[in-house]
């Protein structure tokens, strides 16, 4: 533990050291949400079934950031709102630090809660406007009853103003007073405040404009360090969870197509749509952007309303075949901790990626 | 068309608002130009003044709050045969600043020889007619069409940008379509009545990424088949590479920095240009590296400093540049820069 951490002795809950070796600190089984689509005014009935996210299964170990990328709609959202059991699932086990959340009773729930925080997207949205930033981030640690005495408290927010690289004398001042890239600053102190080992990040820098994107990212960094907490990282922007994360799960309508460690991305990526995906990325250089091969996707993500039969990517898929029309692939080890779901991965890493002819042509 | 081959010229253009805070000053003095069919990036962070700028080029600046106070926009063809003599009060190579034409006149440049695509589709459109009626009717205003010859060219269009059975989703409320589909919709409407210029600002940062390279590739393929100039305003540097000819990058309501898309890549002068592309996260990078974030907030735009706006922010800082304000220099063919320092020795230019 480095001197800078806040809260002194009491940080000995985290025990890591920013390495992602440590122990499986969650564990998602068949994940899975549906939303009913209500029809009629007077006479309620359901008339479908939004198929949010439909069975996803992953772990993640203590000190580690796993990324959770895709598309608006692919439900990384509701991942995160369901793990945190900010929604309840439909079905599936969350397993944190050994207990099954879905299972517990509320205030269990709310206990087991403490280890694990969130950071929304919005900076603007998610801080209480009437609030003070020192009552913002002290809100929590009356909750959990952390510490006796008022001056404790106070003591600890403003060790965790400084954590974050906020002036400590800002705790009196009000939201609004601070930019974009601060009251991330502050929602990461109150999140921290109740020494979690666990933060779901929903999309927390694409508020931000670009430089102070930068500056939150460092601080993610810096703080796992420290403190070896595990993050989901959420994200739709490719880049960002490519530097933020040791594993990578890419989500296309509710499912995990891909999931491998970070870097396998860059060098190996075998799901049609994150070659897609991949392609689509710009990249701050313009020879590199003329001579590369884009392959740009046909059409619209599908409706989870009613997803596509066999493999849900199939109808935009350059390299679809009947039988991914048909039958689903199942999300399958394909050696170092690389899994992927699609019937032809092997024969389109075979070709070398290569688009098959008809793709071409149109 | 000017004498120099330009179909835009920006002189000195300057927006302020009037806010309870105090005077915004938005743009301060910013010059480019922009030749027939070419495409320009501009590209900034929020509060910049890229999107006031262009705006204020339509005359479109939120009144009475904003106001334009200085410069002129030379535009294309916008000659003096347009308008009533009595009106003018500045001309410069037979041309009217379009900052000084009559409104009425404005309005037939506007969505006619100029057209402008915005960041969010859903709100730029109008939820309560359909998609066809709303294409038509820019045409039927500026091209003076028939409905049913404007209807006819309604669907070729959105056949062009990509909408599937195009003659049924014209009869389709902005609602039923997706975004990229909204976007799409936009963009027809936008090269309807044929414009020599099309300015889009942010026109992908609501879409997802692969819906954003299809329209990127759209705008870019549409540019070319029509040989109208393009300015793409956005905050991603990334998004301008493979897309603008030249780039100016503005902060403080600036511009900092002005060159070829070549040169903002790969030799960028401007320390703030430099700070932008080093924060950028890379797709090849390694995991945990850490950014090279530029420290600090964009400056209070209602309190800017007497200096360069980017020095409290700058590695490079001297003296000098808290002191005063660098002045625009050209420091290469078509390439210019406001720094007092040569980033290349550290020391002041």
């Amino acid at each position: 533990m480095s001197e800078t951490t806040a809260g002194g002795t009491r940080t000995t809950a985290y025990g890591g050291n920013g390495s992602a070796n440590g122990e499986t600190l969650l564990t998602v089984k068949g994940l899975t949400k549906y939303f009913p689509v209500m029809r009629g005014f007077i006479i309620r009935r359901q008339s479908g079934l939004v198929r949010a996210v439909d069975g996803i299964s992953f772990d993640l170990k203590a000190g580690e950031t796993l990324g959770l990328v895709g598309e608006s709609g692919c439900g990384k959202t509701t991942t995160g709102n369901t793990i945190m059991q900010l929604e309840p699932p439909t079905a599936g086990e969350v397993v944190f630090e050994g207990n099954d959340l879905v299972q517990l009773s509320r205030d269990d729930q709310r206990r087991a809660r403490r280890k694990m925080q969130m950071i929304f997207q919005d900076p603007y949205g998610s801080l209480n406007p009437r609030m003070s930033v020192g009552r913002i981030i002290e809100e929590p640690l009356q909750v959990h009853d952390l510490y006796d005495s008022r001056d404790e408290r106070r003591q600890r927010v403003r060790e965790l103003l400084e954590l974050v690289g906020l002036d400590p004398r800002f705790a009196s001042r009000y939201p609004h007073e601070f930019s974009g890239g601060q009251r991330q600053r502050i929602a990461f102190a109150r999140a921290l405040a109740v020494q979690p080992s666990f933060i779901v990040c929903d999309e927390p820098v694409s508020a931000l404009d670009v430089s102070i994107q930068a500056q939150i990212m460092n601080l993610l960094l810096d703080l796992q360090q420290q403190l070896g907490v595990a993050y989901l990282f959420i994200s739709h922007d490719f880049k960002v969870v490519r530097q933020i994360s040791h594993r990578i799960a890419v989500m296309y309508l509710g499912q995990i197509v891909e999931m491998a460690p970070s870097e396998q991305f860059y060098l190996r990526p075998l799901h049609p749509y994150t070659r897609c995906l991949l392609s689509a990325v710009p990249v701050p250089d313009p020879d590199l952007e003329a001579k590369r091969e884009r392959i740009i996707l046909t059409g619209d993500v599908p409706s989870p309303v009613n997803p596509p039969s066999g493999c849900r990517f199939h109808p935009r898929c350059p390299w679809a075949q009947d039988r991914c029309a048909t039958e689903e692939p199942e999300l399958t080890d394909v050696g170092d901790g690389h899994y992927v779901s699609c019937h032809f991965w092997n024969d389109i890493e075979s070709a070398g990626g290569a688009l098959p002819m008809a793709a071409n042509g149109a | 068309m000017s004498e120099n081959g330009h179909l835009l010229e920006v002189r000195g253009l300057a927006v302020e608002f009037k806010t309870d805070e105090g005077i915004v000053r938005a743009v301060n003095g910013i010059e480019y130009e922009l030749s027939g069919g070419g495409s320009l990036g501009i590209v900034g962070e929020s509060g910049s003044g890229k999107s006031v700028s262009s705006l204020a080029l339509l005359r479109l600046i939120p009144q009475p709050a904003g106001r334009i106070t200085g410069g002129e926009v030379m535009f294309g063809d916008t000659d003096i045969m347009d308008v009533d003599p009595e009106e003018i009060i500045e001309t410069r190579a037979g041309r009217v600043s379009l900052l000084q034409i009559p409104p009425n006149e404005m309005r037939g440049i506007r969505g006619g020889k100029i057209s402008m695509i915005f960041q969010d589709p859903m709100s730029s459109l109008n939820p309560v007619l359909t998609v066809g009626r709303q294409i038509d009717e820019a045409q039927r205003l500026h091209l003076g069409v028939s409905k049913d010859e404007a209807r006819a060219h309604t669907v070729e269009l959105l056949d062009r940008v990509g909408i599937p059975s195009p003659a049924e989703r014209a009869n389709d409320y902005p609602h039923q379509l997706s975004g990229g589909m909204q976007q799409r919709a936009m963009i027809a409407m936008a090269i309807s009545c044929q414009p020599q210029l099309l300015i889009a600002d942010e026109p992908t940062t609501a879409l997802d990424v692969t819906i954003q390279a299809q329209v990127i590739e759209l705008i870019s393929d549409l540019r070319k088949e029509l040989g109208m100039a393009a300015i793409l305003i956005t905050h991603d540097l990334a998004l301008v590479a493979g897309f603008c000819e030249e780039i100016v990058v503005m902060y403080g309501g600036y511009i900092v920095e002005r060159a070829s898309g070549r040169d903002i890549f790969y030799t960028p002068k401007h320390p703030y240009t430099i700070g932008l592309l080093e924060s950028m996260p890379s797709i090849s990078a390694a995991r945990g590296d850490r950014l090279s974030a530029i420290p600090g907030a964009p400056p209070d735009m209602t309190n800017l400093p007497v200096g360069c706006p980017f020095a409290a922010r700058c590695r490079y800082v001297k003296d000098k540049c808290i002191e005063e304000m660098p002045p625009v220099e050209t420091i290469d063919e078509g390439r210019s820069l406001r720094c007092w320092v040569d980033v290349d020795t550290g020391e002041l230019r």
